[in-house]
């Protein structure tokens, strides 16, 4: 059971997801909050699997509430909820430690997916190609190759590059002629050496690099 | 009198200056002899006079040269064997000719040389002191009166032209606040033109499909194409536009211009000079050698003056020591009057012709090439006569450093007028797509989103899925009626700004208000004919007053958009391919525009506008 918590300060949006998601026999929401004090409030007390938080609130926003929650080391995946996908505090927000985001229109279905991929943690990156687009249009001219990428090895920096691609652990495995449980080793790798949360966050290191 | 009419703080500070120093001069001259002491002391306060260079110049130099020939009379009638006196009234009389060329107008000026003339036929007839009498008579109406008003009149000059390019600055800055609002209110007209019967005309349709109990599989499919497309407008209003960069201004040199001015004079002073040192050095003065090697001489003095205007303190450097030469080994040129010439065209030129510590710089070199180098009988009074020259061309330096900033000014607001109009319009897409973003975005999503739930419970639990549906017509029926509610808030904007770009205009609009009797559509058309029409009185009829009315005649609302005469008429007349593209809307509306001149030489737009049955009927 996947537990979930809805952070939205438009009651018909959080009605909405609660409806489209309580549909899912797999998942269960825990809870719903107003404003972003409110969200920090609910995941500190019911530390669910996945917080869906909107980026744009009235109070504390969703980016503050954010970093409140990464600043705390809580477990909880987040998922920014946006109204349109080209949205700098959703890039912001990316490099701030979430692990994704939603477009509040997507079809149920894929709301439901992406609500259980980010659970299921680091294996593959949510909408890559919404994810590519975002980071083309904030991060602006490639920075020289960061210090910290130094760190990593060869491997690494291809394992890197081809997450920042958008593929997935298997695709990883088909491109580089490796097993998947290699590129699993790889990508934690890479994470824990760049101190990443997550893979969002690696492609906009690498975007932000000039990896890519 | 013109421009600064006014006795200052300061004018009077200098007056008193004035009289103290007349007082000082008088117990220090004229200590020996009482009667004349008093006479002096008592004639001192007349310089008080001097406040009112400003507001009365000519008044102000006919006292004082009036009250110092009275007093050279009665000194020489009185007090026949005293000391030369005057030196304070001889440089009082000099300010108030500068004075006069620099406050007064007309041919009035001319008494900057008569008066001072006046002054030294008396003095020289009364006292007959040192110099002869052409010598004295021409040193005192060339230095005290012409010189003096002739500076005068340059600083005038420059202060006028200011004035004149400050005037063109604020008309050239109203001009452009003018055209960038009517760019600014264009390109709302564009954008809207574009994204009202898309992004409006699909949220209606969604709420009425809704009401209607459509399938919520389908709403929810149009309610993501229409965001689908929300989206692509946003992106494409909020497309990164690379708005040209200000055209950096060019730093200004107004040394450049002046020694470029000054060119010509340069070279006519100093062959004026040179020309003098050789009449002097060969006949009036004891000339110590053969005439050819005073006139060799004259000309060494000569020519590095004449290259003053290119490098001021080399060539006064050089000029001082050949003076010093000269002098020295050919005649002394203290008291001889080109030696005064050159002094005062030296200070003069190093004040008007250099940066401030290079103006510095020469002063202490004219002091010390007269003073060492020349030799000086009244060092004191040299020492002030250059500064009084050397003040001059400060004030003739400065005046024109104000005049080339005011213009280089003038050119950045013109160069810099692009890119200001250019980000203005970017700014308005930029607050139109955030109006969409925020109001359409939020009704739109929350209509997908609930469409969705709805669709996925259709099968089992219909009163969730009802209540869902209802919520969806609600939801697109506020997003609906807060595009429109924008629209009358719009036309007060809209005024505004057009008040705040200088147009005077009147409106009585509430009829645009009546929200339950004035249809979106009408409401809607309405405003765009405010804005066309407001938007070409911007445009063409600059300096016009404006009136704005909109009224309820039965069912229809009548719009009156109405300027004066506009007060310039350098501007030309708009094409009317505005007005001919909104007759058609408002014709496909069953509405009437008209337009035409009035009689006082205004203009008029008039449109008639029927309510639109058809939404009528759709809002039950």
């Amino acid at each position: 059971m996947i537990s979930v918590a809805i952070a939205d300060d438009q009651p018909l949006v959080r009605s909405g997801l609660r409806m489209i998601l309580e549909g899912e026999a797999d998942i269960e929401i825990v809870g719903e909050a107003a404003d972003g004090a409110a969200a920090v409030a609910l995941v500190t007390s019911t530390l669910p699997d996945v917080l869906l938080l909107d980026v744009q609130m009235p109070g504390v926003d969703g980016l503050e509430a954010l970093s409140q929650l990464t600043g705390a080391g809580v477990e909880t995946r987040v998922l920014m909820l946006t109204t349109f996908d080209l949205d700098e505090y959703v890039y912001r927000a990316m490099r701030a430690g979430a692990s994704g985001f939603l477009l509040k229109d997507m079809p149920g279905e894929d709301i439901a997916v992406a609500v259980r991929q980010a659970a299921r943690g680091t294996d593959a990156l949510l909408a890559p190609a919404l994810t590519r687009r975002l980071v083309d249009r904030y991060t602006g001219a490639p920075q020289p190759m960061s210090p910290a990428l130094d760190a990593l090895t060869a491997r690494e920096l291809d394992v890197l590059r081809l997450i920042a691609r958008g593929l997935s652990n298997a695709e990883i495995a088909r491109e580089l002629f490796i097993g998947e449980t290699t590129v699993k080793t790889h990508v934690a790798r890479v994470l824990m050496k760049l101190g990443l949360r997550d893979r969002v966050q690696a492609v906009v290191v690498a975007y932000e690099s000039g990896l890519t | 009198m013109p421009g600064s009419a006014r006795v200052t703080r300061g004018d009077l500070t200098i007056a008193l200056g004035f009289v103290l120093a007349a007082g000082a001069e008088a117990v220090v001259l004229h200590g020996d002899a009482p009667g004349l002491e008093a006479f002096a002391l008592g004639g001192a306060p007349v310089l008080l006079v001097l406040a009112l260079r400003r507001t009365r110049p000519v008044a102000t130099i006919s006292v004082i040269s009036a009250f110092a020939l009275f007093g050279t009379v009665m000194q020489t009638l009185l007090w026949p064997q005293a000391s030369d006196s005057g030196g304070v009234w001889m440089f009082a009389l000099l300010f108030a000719s500068y004075s006069l060329g620099a406050h007064a107008r007309g041919r009035v000026i001319a008494l900057g040389g008569l008066l001072p003339l006046l002054v030294a036929l008396t003095v020289d007839l009364n006292t007959m002191s040192g110099w002869g009498l052409v010598e004295g008579v021409f040193f005192v109406t060339a230095f005290v009166g012409i010189l003096p008003t002739v500076v005068g009149r340059l600083v005038r000059v420059r202060r006028e032209r200011l004035a004149v390019l400050e005037r063109q600055r604020a008309q050239i800055a109203h001009e452009q606040h003018r055209q960038r609002e009517a760019a600014v209110l264009d390109e709302r007209v564009r954008t809207t033109e574009r994204l009202q019967p898309l992004l409006l005309d699909g949220l209606r349709a969604l709420a009425e499909h809704a009401e209607q109990g459509a399938p919520p599989g389908e709403i929810e499919l149009s309610a993501r194409q229409l965001l689908t497309r929300t989206r692509e407008e946003v992106v494409a209003l909020t497309a990164r536009v690379d708005l040209p960069a200000d055209a950096e201004p060019p730093p200004v040199d107004h040394l450049e211009r002046v020694r470029a001015a000054a060119q010509p004079w340069s070279v006519i002073g100093a062959g004026t000079i040179a020309a003098g040192l050789a009449v002097e050095s060969t006949s009036a003065l004891t000339p110590t050698s053969a005439p050819w090697v005073a006139v060799v001489a004259s000309l060494a003095v000569g020519l590095p003056l004449a290259l003053v205007w290119w490098r001021p303190l080399p060539a006064l450097a050089v000029t001082w020591l050949a003076a010093a030469g000269f002098s020295r080994l050919i005649a002394p040129l203290d008291g001889a009057l080109s030696g005064t010439a050159l002094a005062l065209a030296a200070a003069f030129a190093c004040g008007a012709l250099s940066t401030r510590r290079g103006a510095i710089a020469g002063l202490v070199l004219c002091w010390v090439g007269q003073d060492v180098g020349v030799g000086a009988d009244d060092p004191f009074g040299v020492v002030m006569i250059i500064l009084v020259a050397w003040l001059g061309g400060v004030a003739v330096n400065e005046t024109s450093q104000l005049v080339e900033e005011s213009r280089a000014n003038n050119r950045i607001l013109v160069t810099q007028e692009a890119a200001a109009r250019r980000r203005a319009v970017v700014e308005e897409r930029l607050r139109l797509a955030r109006e969409v973003h925020d109001q359409l975005g939020h009704s739109l999503t929350v209509v997908a989103l609930q469409a969705g739930a709805a669709r996925r419970m259709s099968s089992t639990e219909p009163d969730r899925t009802r209540e869902a549906l209802l919520t969806i017509a609600h939801a697109a029926r506020a997003g609906l009626s807060a595009m429109q509610g924008d629209i009358s808030a719009d036309v007060d904007t809209l005024l505004d700004r057009s008040r705040a770009a200088g147009l005077e205009v009147s409106a009585d609009v509430a009829a645009l208000d009546s929200a339950g009797s004035v249809g979106p559509e009408q409401r809607l058309l309405a405003y765009r004919v405010v804005q066309e029409a407001v938007t070409n009185v911007l445009r063409h009829a600059p300096g016009a007053t404006a009136s704005v009315t909109v009224r309820r005649d039965g069912a229809d609302l009548c719009v009156v958009v109405a300027n004066s005469a506009p007060s310039g008429s350098d501007r030309e007349p708009g094409t009317g391919k505005g007005l001919a593209g909104l007759r058609q809307r408002v014709a496909d509306a069953a509405g009437t525009l008209t337009w035409g001149a009035r009689a006082d030489g205004g203009f008029e737009v008039r449109a008639v506008l029927p309510p639109a049955e058809r939404f009528v009927g759709a809002r039950r």
